[in-house]
Formats: C-alpha cells, structure tokens, sequence
C-alpha cells in the first residue's frame, strides 16, 4: 500500500506551489493515471514517489509519503530505486551506457548482484519482453520505440514492486506504443503496481484501474474507466484529456478554402551518400491542404521532409510549381521544418529577433499582425528559452511566415500535448492554411489528423505508398492504418 | 573488438604509460626501435595486421627520411619537414598504443574498470557521464545544424553553443536523474557485467616490458645509449 499524506511542495526559486494538499492511498496491483494538462503538477507526483522530489529538485517538502508503512521522504535514492522503477519520456536521455546490454544489466550492477545472477537476469528480461534481438547493440542505433524498450528493460531487470512511467509514449509512434502496451499488459498480470502521468491513454484502455485528474497542482477528480468512455467532446477540450476510445474521435478538418498553388513532384529521389532512401514516382500537392505525412518508424518520412525541403544535400529528380523546377537552393529558400525538438531551432536572445532574424527593415504592420495571430502579442523582448513550449513553437512558426517560407514542414508538432493542447495546435494550422502555403505533418497523433488534416500522404519503404484525401473512403483507411475498431 | 585477445584494461594503461616515460629517458634510435617493435607486436598478437603493416610502412618511410635523405637535401623547407617526421616518429608508439585503446576499449570496459581499481564515486560518474555524453553531442550538433541550414542562419559560435548548451544541460540532468533512479548512489561494492581480469597475456606482455625497462637501464648506465 503507498500512501500520499498531506504532501505540499513548491520548487525552489518559484512562487506558487506545484503540489498541493495531495492525499491518496494506492494498492498493490493498481493501474493509477494522473491526467491534466501540462504543468498541472503530474510529473512531480512521479517525481515524489521515485524520490527525485527532494533528493533532485529541490524545493519546500511537506507531508508523508510511505511505502507498506516505511516512510520515504529522506529515504536514500538507491534504497527507493529497489522498489520504485522509473521510465522518463525522453528515449534519448536515460541511457547510462551505450550497448543495450550493460543498459540492462546497469541497475543490477549498482545492486551489487552477483556476475552469474546478473546474466541470467538480463537473459530472462530478453526472453520476456521479447527483445533478443535487440541484445548487445549500440544504443544509438535504435530508434526511439526500441530505445523506450530497453527502458522498460533495465527497469524489468531490477525487479521492482511499483512502476513508475513518466509520458512513456510522448515520443513513441503508433506501433512502439503497442510494444508498450503489451509489456504493461505483463506488468498487471505480475501483480505490479503501475503508477503512470500520460497524455494519451488510448493504450491503456485494458491496464488502467482509475484516473486522477490534477489542476495547479490539486487533485481535482477521480474518474473509472467508464467514466472516461462517457466523456464529451467539449469535456476532452476542457480538462485537455486525450480519448480511451480512438474511434470516438469526429472528423472536423476538411474545410474548403480557396488557395490555387499546385505543385508536383517527379520522379523525385533522395540519397544520403551514394545510397537511396526515398524515390517518388509522381505526387501532386495543392495549397490550402494540410498534409498528414504518416508511416512506421523507418518508413522515409524523415527523409521525405528533409529531401522535399531542400536541407538533403543530394535529390534527383523534378519538384515543379507553376511551370517553374524548383531546385535544392529554392526549395530550402522557400521551406521550413518545424523540428520535434523546437529549442534546437531557437537561435537569438529576443522574440523579435528571432521572428525578423535580425533583419533592420521591419514591416510593423506584417509583424504586428503575426503577432496577435499567433498569440505572442507582449512577447517581443522576451528571451525564447524562457518561453513555454507551446510559445516557442508559435516562435518558430512565425518567423517562417514573417520570412515568407511556402512550404511548411512539421515533425510531430503535438507529441506529448494534452487534447486542449493539440486542439489548439491543429487551429493553429488551420489558420495558417487559409493563406497561400503548402502544409505537411509528419505525426503518428490519430485525434490529431482528424481534428485539423485534409489529405493523407503515406510513405512506406523509402517510397510514397499511398495519397488520399480525408472523405469517407479516407477516413476507412486512416482508421485502418491506426488498427481502430469502426462502430 | 571480438577475435583477437582481450587484454586487461588496466594492462593497456599501463602499457601505454610505460612506454611513453620509457621514451622520454633516452633519444637513442635503439631504443625507440625496441619499444616500436614491441607497439607492433601487440598488434600483431591481437591480430590487427593491417593496422601493423600500415604502421610498419609509416615508421620506415619516416625513418628513411630522416636518416638519408637529409644527406641529400638541405634548406629551410626540409628542415621544417625533417623536424616534423622526427617529431611524429618519436610519438608513434603513443600514438599506436592509443589508437589501440580506443580500438579495443569498450565504454562498459572502462567503466566496469574504474569500479574495478577502486576509484572514489566522485571521479567515476562524471567521467562516465562525459563518455556517453560525446556520441549524444554528435547527434544533438547535427540536428541545430539542419535547424540553422533551414533558417538561413549562417554558421557562428553564438548560434551554435547556446543551443548547445541549452540542450547539454537539459539532457544530463535527465541522464543523472535516470542513473540515480537505479541506483548508482549506492555506497557498496558495485558488481559488473563485464570480467576485469588479468590473464596470462596480460602478465607475460608486462613481464616483457619490464625487461625492455631493464634493458634500458642497464644499456643507459653503461653509457651504450
């Protein structure tokens, strides 16, 4: 039995408290969710339990927290870390080696367990989680899916009675996360407790026991399962709660505008060195349609968006708008991707600057409009890395407008967003869409394409597989495609 | 790193120390061949053949350079070429050496190594979080890189480190949160996954330096080198 009493904590250096008057007891066994928009305060919970709250970060602690009776405030890391295993959001930052293996074996090792057990551990962790084939790899080599695998992994060796998931899926596509809900499907049937801070939670449809959904820090609500099956579309887009149910989920994009662009693709290639990874016989694209660019994990659509926006050093083949061939040095001119990782893409030390890039003759006009468009109106002498996600996002996105880019590029813009968050988002897009601009989003998000997408391009093995738009035969595929049960 | 012999890494760093102060007690050619040769045969043993012939080459080439051809040549320009073969020469068994570390030294290895020999906590987790920072370094450069070839943004050290050192900051916090969460304060003794231990090679390769170390000693005291 774990048990939260009375727990307040505010970081150090802030004013107002990320937890406050949190009570709550867990059983053993129990799938529990925190749910709530960003920032309400889901990973400190996480952080309170596996005790980076206050060993980590610290801050002003009050009130218990204990484990079958034992208290673990001022318990030290390592005794919690046998109880209490953590998997983060981030697959590229919690690795301490760099082969799978000594990952795996990693937590045993500071156990202190013996050489021949710790083999036989780390052999037994393969075999149940499926992922021999992964064994004895270098880290960086694996995508982010296997890399959250061998989280779980290193985890699962150590053998701990509660689980602890920080967004384990905020970075996953759509059939990583089936791997993962196999292997919390193997953790219930153990009789492990799963303790869990999600945005999407379609995957834990058969684990989860109930919710608690958290405001500033509070918890606000408890919901069941079929609690969360009722819930209306004005609820979601309230308390930012993403679906249980994918097919829940109405179409709300399609809406005709009246941009003329077109452009073709011909016979369009893509190599990384002498080797190719993509090839495009022919596609047409129009302006005013948003794009949903999906595949698996490998499938080229990476590729797609660095080749098409001109950043792959070496294309062959024809991309023609309006009779004119535009070359790499056009295209890169005229293209703008808008990366996963948005503070890779922040390079100045004000908003203005970094919208203008520098430039002296600033087009006030122009600028203020974009400015209360995208919601950064008061913003202009901040430093963008002081900024929240969301904002920097918009950042990036209007100073490709500001600098007139046509080709916007997006790579999973609403991985590890709240519905309310990802609705936003996808009006966003919408928005923009009305003026003369090409739209393409690389997403693995469902209750994204459907709120705000209009076409659907799917890349498979290095080469376009498919190109449809979202009517109702689309709309059968897409569901296809991400395994949804139709009603 | 799988065929060939797996030397002890604490072997390697002595081997590798050794031979360098052993370099620095005399300037005599002799002794230089003795300890190359003795580079070489390491190599060989570990069945990095290719890597022993290009050497091989290298030395000879750089060898006759400095011995015949500034018979034949003099000048400004040959002095400078002269001065730098003699100089890469007199490093080339460190630099084999080091090479081969690197070449066989898996990051496990060095890890499971330092815990080994016993080092404080303080020096093995900063040192091992900065081996496995490098190759992330590599991936985090790369991606600002696309980023500014998009955004038209030339190349300069401001644009390039704040970024940088934005996203070092972020990814080893959450690297020693992820490392902590399993455990790696923990006072007792740490196990590995890894075998750290002297074989039979290991011994008879420092026997056999030790008796080059001789050698020289005696050789230096009598005056011969």
């Amino acid at each position: 039995m774990i048990e939260i009493k009375n727990v307040n904590f505010k970081y150090s250096g802030s004013d107002i408290g990320s937890l406050n008057d949190i009570n709550l007891k867990i059983a053993p066994g129990e799938c529990v969710l925190f749910c709530g928009k960003s920032g309400c305060g889901k990973s400190s919970i996480i952080r309170l339990f596996n005790g980076m709250i206050p060993n980590f970060h610290e801050g002003e602690l009050g009130g218990s927290v204990s484990c079958n009776g034992e208290e673990l405030i001022n318990m030290p890391l390592y005794k919690i870390a046998r109880k209490f295993g953590t998997v983060f959001q981030n697959p590229r930052t919690q690795f301490y080696t760099v082969n799978t293996t000594s990952e795996i074996a990693f937590g045993l090792e500071n156990m202190g367990v013996a050489r021949e057990e710790i083999l036989r551990r780390v052999a037994e962790t393969a075999k149940e989680l499926e992922i021999e084939y992964l064994m004895d790899r270098s880290i960086f080599e694996l995508s982010g899916g296997e890399k959250q695998i061998i989280a779980f992994a290193s985890v699962y060796a150590m053998n701990p009675d509660v689980y602890l998931l920080d967004e384990p899926s905020a970075n996953l596509d759509f059939t990583a996360i089936e791997k993962v809900r196999k292997i919390l499907k193997l953790l219930k049937e153990k009789g492990k407790t799963i303790i869990i801070a999600e945005h999407r939670i379609y995957y834990l449809r058969d684990i989860l026991d109930r919710a608690l959904y958290l405001e500033d820090g509070r918890i606000i609500r408890e919901y069941s399962v079929s609690n969360l099956d009722k819930m209306s579309y004005e609820e979601h887009e309230k308390t930012g709660i993403r679906m249980l149910e994918l097919s829940e989920m109405n179409y709300t994009g399609g809406h005709k505008r009246n941009n003329e662009g077109e452009c073709f693709l011909t016979y369009f290639s893509g190599f990384y060195g002498k080797k190719k990874y993509l090839e495009i016989a022919h596609a047409r694209f129009e302006t005013g349609k948003i794009y949903a660019v999906i595949g698996n994990n490998g499938a080229g659509k990476s590729t797609f968006l660095s080749a098409f926006s001109g950043v792959m050093k070496k294309t062959e083949g024809f991309v023609l708008e309006n009779n004119d061939v535009l070359g790499r040095r056009k295209r890169l001119k005229n293209g703008y991707i808008v990366m996963q990782e948005v503070n890779h893409q922040l390079f100045m030390d004000s908003v203005l600057d970094e919208i203008t890039t520098g430039k002296r003759d600033i087009d006030d006009g122009a600028l203020s409009n974009l400015l209360s468009e995208l919601d950064l109106a008061g913003l202009e002498e901040r430093h963008p890395m002081t900024l929240s996600g969301g904002q920097k996002q918009r950042v990036i996105i209007a100073s490709a407008r500001y600098s007139n880019k046509r080709y916007l590029f997006f790579d999973e813009p609403t991985s590890g967003l709240d519905f309310y968050h990802m609705i936003k988002v996808s009006e966003l897009l919408k928005s923009i869409s009305n003026d003369d601009v090409y739209i393409f989003v690389v997403t693995h998000d469902y209750e994204f394409i459907l709120s705000c997408c209009d076409a659907v391009v799917h890349i498979e093995n290095g080469g376009l597989k498919e190109q449809y738009e979202l009517d109702v035969v689309g709309l059968n595929r897409i569901q296809e495609f991400f395994l949804i049960n139709k009603k | 790193m799988k065929n060939g012999i797996r030397f002890d890494p604490r072997t390697k760093f002595i081997l590798l120390l050794g031979v360098n102060m052993l370099l620095l007690l005399s300037r005599s050619l002799f002794l230089e061949l003795a300890l190359f040769l003795f580079c070489i045969f390491i190599l060989l043993v570990d069945k990095r053949y290719k890597n022993a012939v290009i050497y091989l080459i290298a030395f000879l080439l750089m060898l006759f350079i400095d011995r015949f051809l500034s018979g034949c040549f003099t000048g400004f320009y040959f002095t400078i070429i002269n001065f730098i073969v003699y100089a890469l020469r007199r490093f080339m068994p460190c630099l084999i050496l080091g090479k081969w570390i690197l070449d066989t030294t898996a990051v496990s290895d060095f890890v499971a190594t330092m815990w080994k020999i016993k080092l404080p906590l303080t020096v093995i987790i900063p040192l091992s979080v900065v081996f496995r920072y490098f190759p992330t370094i590599k991936e985090e450069w790369e991606s600002i890189r696309a980023a500014m070839k998009i955004r038209g943004i030339s190349f300069s050290v401001e644009h390039v480190f704040v970024p940088l050192i934005f996203s070092a900051v972020n990814v080893s916090e959450e690297l020693s949160a992820a490392a902590l969460c399993r455990g790696l304060d923990a006072p007792g003794e740490h196990t590995s996954l890894v075998e750290i231990k002297m074989s039979y090679i290991d011994y008879l390769f420092l026997a056999l330096f030790v008796s080059i170390t001789i050698a020289a000693f005696i050789l230096k005291g009598m005056g011969i080198i």
